[in-house]
């Protein structure tokens, strides 16, 4: 046998019972009491379903406003679209009438003459282009002005 | 129970299955949870409103129970985080009023021990709060040590030098007389 400890306390000479009651029928009624103190801090019951009501009401309401939400941005939007292109439609047909308007104070000869003109100028500015640029170039060769000039 | 307590956890895990299970899990665990309530804070009244809290609290964080404990140890560890909670709350209204366990030890209805089992109610009473616990654990409910390090988050160690001076302690006052 195992030398007991000198400083052993042997416990078991307490009392074990349990010296405490509860009143009749508390624990057979605890169930049903649980679920009502569940049902005071509206917490979803085991076993119970969510309120249908509730349940459709909430989407009921989120329906609707997601419906009008649809229906505010779908207005805005056709309004924008067809008030820019309408905008468009009378810029172009405005600068058509315009064409039309100013092509009227012409014949063809006049016309012509104008396409003509401004050939020539072309040609003289390109001309006057080519001159320079020659001069440019002859100068940095080392020819001298003076010489250049009298030759052209 | 028809279903072992694995199966139980693994229904209580599942939120198909969950509402089911809690059910199961209040029928068979009430008693012992409230006992163990019951002898930390002594009132019935008490003890009733901690075993409803601790239900309600194990419902609404179903989803943290992890089946690496197991579904009694988790349990009675908020069942033993709302008593001792209880207690510090009321502390506070005990040094005001001048009446503290003791007196409530005293005063309870449902109280139908006799004087051997008052005094050493009275002894456990005047213990450590984590003593009184540990003292609980082992003596009354006859918890293993591996189990009560769970609950506590102690050491073995620790709990059994504990549990070790609540002994001295109490034999101390019964000796005493």
């Amino acid at each position: 046998m195992k030398p007991q400890n000198k400083n052993y306390q042997d416990p078991k000479i307490l009392p074990k019972g349990n010296p405490f009651s509860v009143p009749e029928g508390y624990f057979k009624s605890f169930s049903e009491r649980l679920e009502k103190t569940m049902r005071t801090k509206d917490l979803p019951l085991p076993g119970k379903k969510i309120n249908p009501f509730q349940r459709f009401s909430v989407s009921y309401f989120s329906l609707a406003a997601g419906f009008l939400a649809f229906v505010a941005i779908s207005y805005a939007l056709i309004h924008l679209i067809l008030n820019g292109t309408s905008n468009n439609i009378s810029k172009s047909s405005q600068y058509a009438t315009y064409i039309d308007l100013q092509l009227e104070d012409y014949d063809d000869a006049l016309l012509f003459e104008a396409v003509a003109q401004k050939t020539e100028l072309e040609a003289e500015y390109q001309k006057e282009l080519s001159e320079e640029k020659m001069i440019e170039f002859l100068l940095r060769e080392g020819i001298e002005l003076d010489l250049i000039i009298n030759e052209l | 129970m028809n279903v072992t307590e694995k199966e139980l956890s693994t229904l209580f895990t599942s939120s198909v299955t969950r509402e089911k299970a809690f059910r199961i899990i209040v029928d068979e665990y009430k008693e012992r949870l409230y006992w163990h309530i019951r002898k930390i804070v002594i009132q019935h009244e008490d003890a009733d409103d901690i075993l409803q809290n601790t239900f309600i609290k194990a419902w609404e964080n179903a989803d943290s129970f992890r089946e690496e404990s197991t579904l009694y140890t988790w349990l009675y560890r908020i069942a033993t985080n709302e008593s001792l909670s209880f207690l510090r709350k009321e502390k506070k209204s005990w040094d005001k009023n001048g009446t503290n366990l003791l007196e409530s030890l005293e005063s309870d209805a449902y109280f139908n021990g006799d004087a051997v089992q008052k005094k050493l109610q009275q002894a456990i009473l005047s213990l450590p709060e984590r003593q009184r616990l540990v003292f609980n654990m082992k003596y009354f409910d006859e918890m293993k040590y591996e189990n009560m390090a769970e609950i506590l988050e102690l050491s073995v160690g620790a709990l059994k030098a504990s549990y070790h001076h609540a002994v001295k302690k109490i034999m101390k006052i019964f000796q005493a007389d």
